[in-house]
């Protein structure tokens, strides 16, 4: 038992403070193994990722600046395109979808996506029966002077809606009373796009 | 003219600001003094040279949560780190833990080892040298060896060693017993064959 108590004695008496010296490269190994948390922090002495990081994002922004022409050749989907044709009856809007080209599919046409707006509704010009004056009821039949409002920018279709024909000016309108057609509705006529094979 | 060695404050300064001059200075200076903790946690040279490394790489990459206080203080920091990355790499390389209950630690009961005591201290104090005692702690069971080195070389009690090494007080105790024993025997062989040389 006494023997067990020295060796605890020995060990602390020899090893205390002791010092162990080896000639070989550990401070190279532990260079080393510094190198890759180093490089992710942030110093201005030396390059780092944050410098790495901050040149490739101004080399982006420069090149999306000057040079435009270098990102064509990228092959991602573009965005949609809309084109817009305002025919004289109705406004179609179409579609036009641009896809990436597998090889096998070159010759296929971009498909065409047809949207037909909705006219408007028209609403029948309403007719007031007030004020009626007789501008001379000695010599002509029956003239009735009629306030229409014409609602003029919602209706595109001027051809067409050829029955009513009011100056744009005052907006009053002398018709004879039986002529008066009242339009509900406006008939519109779907244009159809073929689709190209 | 040799330039004036820098003061551990200065050192620590160094190394805050990451100055590959300073953290070299640290580790030709006080690599000695932790390779020696090293070599006593681990089982061969190499070992004892990869927990040397990787402690380094700690102690420069935590630093900034060193504080100053007063002279010894980053040694004493610094060797808390080491045995740190000891016992890490202790428990990465446990496989089976040992139990071994108190009661069944036998007393040593070798005629011989009494017979030749007084030669045996001797040439344990005299012949043989710092080198010779860390390779025979190298040869103690690994579970031991940590048990030892914590209570022995770094002071720590045995409630603090249960609680690092997540074992029961007993069990502690029961180790450095253990050990010591094993250490008893590997020294008297080393002692006997340096006798053998001597004559």
């Amino acid at each position: 038992m006494k023997e067990l108590g020295d060796i605890e004695q020995l060990y602390r008496k020899k090893l205390e403070g002791h010092q162990l010296t080896k000639d070989n490269d550990s401070w190279e190994a532990i260079k080393s193994k510094m190198s890759k948390p180093s490089f992710f922090r942030f110093s201005p002495s030396r390059m780092n990722a944050y410098y790495i990081g901050a040149l490739s994002i101004i080399s982006v922004a420069a090149a999306a600046n000057y040079g435009p022409g270098l990102y064509r050749t990228i092959t991602s989907p573009q965005p949609e395109k809309e084109v817009t044709i305002s025919a004289p009856a109705h406004t179609t809007k179409i579609t036009k979808k641009e896809f990436v080209v597998e090889e096998e599919e070159l010759i296929a046409e971009p498909e065409l996506i047809v949207e037909t707006v909705t006219e408007p509704k028209v609403k029948a010009p309403v007719i007031q029966p007030e004020p009626v004056k007789i501008v001379s009821p000695e010599k002509e039949p029956a003239k009735e002077e009629i306030s229409i409002e014409v609602p003029e920018p919602v209706v595109e279709n001027k051809e067409e809606d050829q029955t009513i024909t009011a100056p744009a000016q005052t907006g009053v309108v002398y018709v004879k009373s039986e002529s008066v057609v009242r339009k509900d509705t406006v008939k519109v006529k779907k244009r159809r796009v073929r689709k190209r094979k | 003219m040799r330039k004036p060695l820098l003061t551990e404050k200065q050192l620590v300064k160094g190394c805050k600001s990451h100055k590959s001059a300073s953290q070299k200075e640290v580790f030709c200076r006080y690599a000695p003094l932790l390779r020696s903790i090293c070599y006593r946690y681990a089982s061969d040279d190499l070992e004892g040279e990869d927990i040397l490394q990787e402690s380094f790489v700690k102690i420069f990459s935590k630093i900034e949560s060193f504080t100053w206080q007063g002279d010894g203080s980053f040694v004493k920091w610094m060797k808390r780190i080491v045995v740190n990355k000891a016992i890490d790499t202790y428990n990465k390389n446990k496989k089976e833990v040992q139990t071994v209950d108190i009661e069944s630690v036998e007393e040593p009961s070798d005629p011989d080892l009494i017979e030749t005591e007084s030669s045996f201290a001797d040439v344990l104090n005299n012949e043989l040298s710092e080198e010779n005692l860390i390779q025979s702690l190298n040869k103690v069971s690994e579970s031991y060896r940590v048990v030892f080195n914590l209570y022995v070389l770094e002071g720590y009690r045995h409630k603090e060693i249960a609680e690092i090494l997540n074992i029961d007080e007993q069990t502690s105790r029961s180790r450095l017993k253990r050990a010591k024993k094993q250490l008893q025997k590997i020294l008297k062989e080393a002692c006997m064959q340096k006798m053998k040389s001597v004559i």
